[in-house]
C-alpha cells in the first residue's frame, strides 16, 4: 500500500551570514524519511532546532529540499511548477500557528474562505457561496460570520476560519504547524476537538506539527520525534508515549509537566542545551547529552530500526540495527 | 503562617481607557510566606499579570489601584516611584516571560547582573563582578567567568532566562514574582528552569509568586495555588487539594479541558461562551454566564467556602455544603 | 516557540483592550493628534475649495493689468492689494493656488502610481528582482532633488506639466523605498503564504493582499511629500522654470514681489502665506495619518 505522503531522505540546509563576509551552513533537516497514510493523523514533535517547521514547509512545497524526495500520491513535489504545482497545492493545505497573522485583516471571513475556490475556479459563484456557508458550519461558526472582519473575532474563532479556508479545496492532507499553541487551554480544547472530528468525518490526513507533547498524545494516532534535523523515533502514540525507545523521547516525555502534583519529577530528565544546528554533533546528534552513549554513537549515525512492526527508533543502544550475536 | 512576606488585601485595579472603565482585578486577597511557592493560574485576560504588576508598582498612570499590599509588613501600595525603585531588585524582584526583551541587548550579561548588585548595595566593581560570576555559576551558566562579557544574543533562550534569574536573585529579595517564566522555552529547558527556580528559592527561603496559564507547571512546582478568572480569584488551595478535589466549576472545567485529562480524542470538555467584557456591567460571580450550575444568588459576589481540600468563591459550593440541594438549579 | 496566549474576547477593537496594564499611550495624546489631523484636513479642504471656485471667487481677471492701481494697498475692492503691474493679488493668489495644488497633488499621485507596484514587487519577490528595481532607485536618490528638476527642465523646457513630471521623478525612489519596506514585512506574514497555498498566483497575492495591507506608510509619506512638492513647484516658478507667466503662480509672485518688499509687502506676504498654509495642512494630515496607521497596524 503506497502512502499518501512519502518523504525519503530529505535534506535541507540554509545558509546564514556569520561575521562580515562569510556564511555558515545550518543543517535544518538532515536525511529525514517518514510516511503518512491517507486519512491518518501524524504528530511531528520536537523542540527548537529540530527542523520540524522546515520539514513541514518542504512538504507544503513552500521551500524546495536540497536532496532527497518528497512524493505526494506518487508524484515528486520538489521542482513542481505551473499547473502541476497548483494542483498539488489544492490537495495539500496549511493551517498556521498565529491566529492573528494567518488571516488578511482587510478581507472578510467569507472572502478568505472562498479564496481557494476563487483561485482554482471551483464551481459557480453561487456554488462558492454555498460552500462557504457549509465550511463555516463544519468548523462550528454560523453563516453570519462570513461578513465579519478578523478583528471582530477571537483567537479561537480566527483559527477555525483558518481551518475552514484550508478545507475549501477539499485537500487530502493538511499540514498544521502548531495550530493550537497560541490558544488558551479552553479554546485549545475546542479547536483540537474540531480537528479530530474533521479528520474522522472527512478522511483528511493531518500532519500535526507541535512542541506540546500532551496535545499530540491526545490527538494523534502516530507520532514522529525529531531532534536536530533527524527523526529519532516513530510509532503509534501508545508506542512512543508508553514505551519510548529513544533516550531523547524518554527525556522529552518525562519533562512534560503533568497537572498532577503527586507525579512530580524529582530529577531533571535532560541537562545541557540543544546544540546549534550550525555545528551539530557527529554520529548520533543526541550523543553529547545522552546517558546511554557509547563509542559508536559518536561516529555512526544510527538508522531508524524497527523494534515492532509499528515502532521504530534510531538508537545504537536500545534498538541496534544489527541484532547482537547470541553467546 | 508566621508573618507573611507578601500580604495583599482587597486589591482592586481598574483602568480608564478610551471612555470605558475596565475592571481588571476585582478585590483579591493573597498571602505568601517565607520559602513558599504560590502558583497563580488563569487564562489570558484573567488579570494575573495585572496583579503582579500592581504589586511591583509597574502599572501605568491610567490605573486606579485600591486595597493594600504589604511587603514584610511594610505597606507599599501608596509609595512613590523613588521608594519603589529602591525596593525593586532588592527586596522584591520580577522575572518575565521573554528573556530576549528582559536583557539589554547592547550590554554584557555579567554587567547587567553586577549593576543590579551595585544599584542597591555599596559594592566595589571588582567585588560586584565576582559576586555576579558566582551567581551565574549558581544558575548553571557554564564557563561563567569567561562568559561574563558576552552579550545576550550569544546565549540561548534558556541560558538568558537563567541570567535573568541570577540578576533577580542577586540581592536576595524576600519576594520573587515569576510571570510565565518558562512559557517561551522548550519543554526540556522549561523543566530545567523550573527546577532551578525551585532549588534557589528553597535555598534562599524566598517567597515566590509563580504565574502561569499552564496547570501542569503549577502542579509540578507550587505549594499552594490560586485560580483566577476574569479578574477574580475563584479558588485557592494547597496544591494537592486543588488537583485532587477542585471545587469551583471553572477550575473543574479547566482541568477537564486539558489534553492530559484522558478524554477520548475529539472529546475534550469545552467551556461554552467567552470571557466577559471587563468594561461592561458584570455579575457578582463573573463566571456566571458560562457556568454549568447557576443560582439566582450568583449575581451577587459569592462567599468563600472551604471543603476539606480547597476553598472556593462559589454559591453552588456553598449550597452543596449547606446541604440544601433543593436550591441547586442546573440551568446549563 | 510558543508566544503569548490569546484571549477569547474579540480582538481589542470592539471590546476593552486585552492588556490594559501594558498600554503606554494615553488616550488623550491620540485624541490630540487626531484633532490636528482633522484641522489639517479642514484647512486643505478650504484651500481646495478656494482653488476650485477661483473663477467664481476671483474679483478680477488675474492677468488684467491696471496702470492706475500699481502697488495699491489692500482695500475693499482689492482685499490683498495689487502688484507691480496693478494686477489684483487676491485673484492671482486664488489662481496660483490652483496651479500649486494641482501640481503638488498630481505629481505625488503619478509618483505613487508607479512607486506602489514597483515597491510591492520589489519587497514581495526580493532577490534579483529587488536588486533590479532598487539599484536604479538608489541612484536616483543620490541626485539632489532641485538640481534634478532643473536639469530635466533644461532639457525639455519649462512649464507646469514638466514641473509635475520632474517632481514625480524626484519622489519616485522615496515612495518606492517606503512601499518596498512595508511590502517586505507584509509579505512575510502567514496570510500571504496562505494565499499562495490557496492557489492565488503572484499577481493576485500582490494586488489582493500585499498592496492593500502595505500601502499605509506610503499614504503617509505621500501626504507629507505633497507639501514638499508644493514648495518645489513654488521654487521652480520662482526661478522662472515652472509655471510660465502670464499664468499666475505663487512662486512667480514671490519673485515679482521681492523687489518691492519694503514698499508693498502685501505683494510678497499673501502668496508666501498661502504656500505656508498649504504646506502646513499637508503636514498635519500626514502626521495624523501616520498615527492612525501605526495604531491600527497591519496584521491586526
Amino acid at each position: 500500500m503506497s502512502a499518501l505522503l512519502e518523504v525519503d531522505h530529505a535534506v535541507k540546509t540554509f545558509s546564514v551570514p556569520a561575521g562580515l563576509f562569510s556564511r555558515r551552513a545550518v543543517s535544518a533537516v538532515d536525511g529525514v524519511s517518514l510516511e503518512i497514510a491517507a486519512g491518518e493523523n501524524l504528530g511531528l514533535v520536537g523542540e527548537s532546532g529540530s527542523g520540524k517547521t522546515t520539514l513541514a514547509r518542504c512538504i507544503l512545497g513552500l521551500t524546495d529540499v536540497d536532496s532527497g524526495s518528497i512524493r505526494f500520491d506518487g508524484t515528486e513535489v520538489t521542482g513542481l511548477r505551473g499547473s502541476a504545482r497548483r494542483e498539488f497545492r489544492r490537495r495539500v493545505q496549511p493551517v498556521f500557528q498565529d491566529p492573528f497573522a494567518s488571516l488578511d485583516p482587510r478581507w472578510s471571513v467569507g472572502r478568505t474562505i472562498r479564496e481557494a475556490l476563487d483561485s482554482y475556479r471551483i464551481g459557480t459563484p453561487a456554488d462558492r457561496e454555498r460552500r462557504t456557508v457549509e465550511l463555516l458550519d463544519q468548523v462550528g461558526l454560523s453563516p453570519s460570520y462570513a461578513d465579519r472582519l478578523p478583528s471582530q473575532l477571537s483567537g479561537g474563532q480566527r483559527q477555525r476560519v483558518g481551518i475552514a479556508a484550508a478545507l475549501a479545496s477539499r485537500p487530502e492532507l493538511i499540514v498544521a504547524d502548531e495550530p493550537v499553541s497560541a490558544l488558551d487551554v479552553s479554546v485549545q480544547a475546542q479547536v483540537l476537538n474540531l480537528l479530530v472530528d474533521l479528520q474522522r468525518n472527512l478522511g483528511v490526513a493531518i500532519l500535526f506539527v507541535a512542541h506540546d507533547l500532551s496535545v499530540v498524545e491526545h490527538a494523534c494516532q502516530r507520532v514522529a520525534v525529531m531532534y536536530l534535523g533527524h527523526i529519532v523515533e516513530t510509532g503509534t502514540a501508545t508506542d512512543v508515549f508508553d514505551h519510548p525507545r529513544h533516550p531523547y523521547s524518554e527525556a522529552l516525555i518525562a519533562a512534560i509537566p503533568y497537572p498532577d502534583p503527586t507525579r512530580r519529577v524529582t530529577r531533571t530528565p535532560l541537562s545541557g542545551e540543544i546544540p546549534s544546528p550550525i555545528n551539530p554533533p557527529s554520529g548520533c546528534r543526541f550523543n553529547p547529552r545522552c546517558p546511554l552513549a557509547i563509542d559508536v554513537c559518536r561516529s555512526v549515525r544510527p538508522p531508524l530500526t524497527a523494534a515492532t512492526p509499528t515502532h521504530r527508533a534510531a538508537c545504537h543502544v536500545t534498538t541496534p540495527a544489527v541484532p547482537t550475536p547470541v553467546h | 503562617m508566621t508573618a507573611p512576606v507578601l500580604a495583599v488585601e482587597d486589591l482592586q485595579v481598574t483602568f480608564a481607557t478610551g471612555g470605558a472603565t475596565v475592571s481588571a482585578v476585582d478585590r483579591i486577597d493573597l498571602a505568601i510566606g517565607r520559602g513558599e511557592i504560590v502558583g497563580l493560574v488563569g487564562e489570558s485576560g484573567c488579570g494575573k499579570s495585572t496583579l503582579a504588576n500592581a504589586i511591583m508598582g509597574l502599572l501605568p498612570g491610567s490605573a486606579r489601584i485600591s486595597g493594600s499590599v504589604e511587603l514584610d509588613g511594610r505597606p507599599i501600595l501608596g509609595e512613590s516611584e523613588d521608594q519603589l525603585r529602591t525596593l525593586r531588585g532588592d527586596r522584591m524582584a520580577m522575572i518575565f516571560q521573554d528573556p530576549s526583551t528582559s536583557l539589554d541587548p547592547t550590554c554584557s550579561v555579567g554587567l547587567q547582573v553586577s549593576e543590579t548588585i551595585r544599584a542597591h548595595r555599596p559594592t566595589g566593581k571588582g567585588e560586584a563582578k565576582q559576586r555576579a560570576i558566582d551567581l551565574m555559576r549558581e544558575v548553571g551558566i557554564p564557563d561563567a567567568a569567561a562568559r561574563y562579557d558576552d552579550a545576550p544574543h550569544r546565549f540561548s533562550g534558556g541560558m538568558r532566562q537563567r541570567i535573568v534569574i541570577a540578576a533577580a536573585l542577586a540581592n536576595d529579595p524576600a519576594l520573587l514574582i515569576a510571570d510565565e517564566p518558562t512559557t517561551a522555552l522548550d519543554v526540556t529547558i522549561q523543566r530545567q528552569i523550573l527546577d532551578l527556580i525551585t532549588r534557589l528559592t528553597t535555598d534562599h527561603d524566598t517567597a515566590v509568586l509563580l504565574i502561569s496559564h499552564d496547570l501542569g507547571v503549577i502542579a509540578q512546582v507550587a505549594d499552594r495555588v490560586g485560580v483566577m478568572y476574569a479578574g477574580q480569584l475563584v479558588e485557592r488551595a494547597d496544591v494537592h487539594g486543588l488537583f485532587a478535589g477542585p471545587a469551583h466549576p471553572y477550575t473543574r472545567a479547566l482541568l477537564a479541558a486539558m489534553p492530559t485529562a484522558g478524554a477520548e480524542p475529539g472529546g475534550l470538555a469545552v467551556i461554552p461562551g467567552q470571557v466577559p467584557d471587563l468594561s461592561g456591567p458584570l455579575p457578582g460571580c463573573r463566571f456566571l454566564d458560562r457556568c454549568p450550575v447557576s443560582h439566582p444568588e450568583c449575581v451577587e459576589r459569592p462567599p468563600w467556602v472551604s471543603t476539606a481540600a480547597t476553598s472556593a468563591a462559589c454559591w453552588d459550593v456553598a449550597a452543596q455544603l449547606a446541604g440544601s440541594d433543593a436550591d441547586a438549579r442546573v440551568t446549563r | 516557540m510558543t508566544a503569548t496566549t490569546h484571549d477569547e474576547t474579540p480582538g481589542g477593537q470592539a471590546g476593552a483592550p486585552l492588556r490594559p496594564d501594558l498600554a503606554t499611550e494615553p488616550a488623550s495624546r491620540r485624541a490630540r493628534v487626531r484633532r490636528t489631523a482633522l484641522i489639517g484636513a479642514i484647512i486643505l479642504g478650504v484651500l481646495v475649495l478656494l482653488a476650485v471656485l477661483a473663477p467664481l471667487l476671483a474679483t478680477h481677471d488675474p492677468e488684467a493689468v491696471d496702470a492706475q492701481r500699481i502697488l495699491g494697498a489692500p482695500s475693499a475692492s482689492h482685499p490683498f492689494g495689487s502688484d507691480v503691474l496693478g494686477r489684483d493679488v487676491f485673484s492671482r493668489v486664488l489662481y496660483g493656488l490652483r496651479v500649486s495644488l494641482l501640481v503638488a497633488v498630481s505629481s505625488v499621485l503619478i509618483s505613487s502610481a508607479v512607486a506602489i507596484p514597483l515597491g510591492a514587487v520589489s519587497g514581495y519577490f526580493g532577490g534579483w528582482v529587488d536588486t533590479l528595481i532598487s539599484r536604479p532607485m538608489d541612484m536616483l536618490l543620490v541626485l539632489p532633488a532641485l538640481l534634478l528638476a532643473v536639469s530635466l527642465i533644461a532639457i525639455v523646457g519649462p512649464g507646469s506639466v514638466v514641473a509635475t513630471l520632474a517632481i514625480a521623478v524626484i519622489y519616485l525612489p522615496i515612495l518606492t523605498r517606503v512601499m518596498r519596506g512595508s511590502a517586505l514585512s507584509v509579505a512575510g506574514l502567514a496570510y500571504v503564504e496562505g494565499a499562495g497555498a490557496r492557489g492565488a498566483g503572484h499577481a493576485k497575492v500582490i494586488a489582493g493582499h500585499v498592496i492593500p495591507n502595505a500601502i499605509g506608510p506610503v499614504v503617509v509619506q505621500a501626504s507629507i511629500l505633497a507639501g514638499f512638492a508644493l514648495q518645489i513647484e513654488a521654487a521652480l516658478s520662482f526661478l522662472g522654470l515652472g509655471t510660465q507667466p502670464p499664468t499666475p503662480s505663487l512662486g512667480g509672485m514671490l519673485a515679482d514681489g521681492r523687489d518691492v518688499l519694503s514698499q508693498a509687502p502685501w505683494v510678497e506676504i499673501f502668496p508666501g502665506s498661502a504656500i505656508a498654509v498649504a504646506v502646513l495642512s499637508f503636514t498635519l494630515i500626514g502626521d495624523g495619518l501616520r498615527t492612525r496607521f501605526d495604531r491600527a497596524g497591519r496584521a491586526r
